[in-house]
């Protein structure tokens, strides 16, 4: 009688198991500046200096765009540094406002 | 208003003895109204939403009290008068409460004034409380763009 090998069984691979942390799978957001006309340009140049830490150059290209473009995408947040930052811009009287990024 | 010296954490300015007066008046006028609602989001209306609406705009209310407290001190202790006009000196945290106090009230004159577009213009037929609130808006933007301009060698 031959000799007849035992069937080697292959696994089935299972599906893949999401490897991406809590944090990937967190929602983030816009933080957005948008434009009016009362705050004056030297003072959100200043106060983008101030929040973001941002030099001259950074904080004026952003100001430019929140002046010409009518709003600008300030950074992109969790949910929890992204209402940080808004809290701080509020509280300094610009129009900032957290948007999902998704 | 000029900057006389920037040394370590101080900044000194001169200022006319107009100016010195007005920034007195213009410091005693916080807060010049209720604060505006504000949203915390253009597009989000789901419960997350409006829990951290509330949140921003109870920690903003307790913001402005703190500026308030703030504000009384201030320049009973940096705005001095001399013979020749005033001096104010401040550092880091004193000018960051001036700069945010002066544009609460400029802020806050505009949303009374019905946030005009120009804000040279009046808006039809002023009442004396509209012309209040358009000077104080424009004082208020005087005296900030000095205080930064002045601050950041401009």
């Amino acid at each position: 009688m031959p000799h007849v090998l035992e069937p080697v069984t292959i696994p089935k691979p299972t599906p893949g198991k999401k490897t991406r942390s809590q944090d990937d799978l967190a929602p983030t957001f816009f933080v957005i500046c948008w434009n009016d006309p009362v705050n004056l340009m030297v003072y959100v140049t200043h106060v983008f200096m101030k929040v973001f830490g941002w030099n001259r150059q950074r904080a004026e290209k952003h100001m430019l765009e929140v002046h010409e473009k009518g709003k600008s995408v300030l950074v992109r947040e969790g949910a929890e540094r992204a209402e940080f930052y808004v809290h701080q811009l509020q509280g300094y009287k610009l129009q900032a406002t957290m948007e999902p990024a998704e | 208003m000029r900057l006389l010296k920037h040394k370590g954490p101080d900044w000194r300015y001169a200022l006319e003895p107009k100016e010195g007066m007005l920034l007195r008046t213009l410091v005693k006028e916080f807060p010049l109204t209720a604060a505006t609602a504000v949203k915390i989001t253009r597009t989000g209306h789901d419960a997350k939403s409006v829990a951290r609406e509330r949140l921003l705009n109870e920690s903003l209310a307790k913001h402005r009290e703190e500026l308030k407290r703030l504000a009384g001190k201030l320049l009973a202790a940096r705005l001095k008068h001399e013979k020749d006009g005033w001096r104010l000196v401040l550092n880091e945290g004193g000018r960051a409460v001036l700069l945010q106090l002066l544009n609460d009230i400029r802020v806050e004159s505009w949303h009374a004034l019905g946030e005009l577009e120009n804000l040279d213009a009046l808006p039809p037929q002023p009442s004396e409380m509209d012309l209040r609130h358009h000077h104080l808006m424009q004082l208020a933007g005087y005296f900030e763009w000095k205080t930064i301009n002045l601050e950041d060698g401009g």
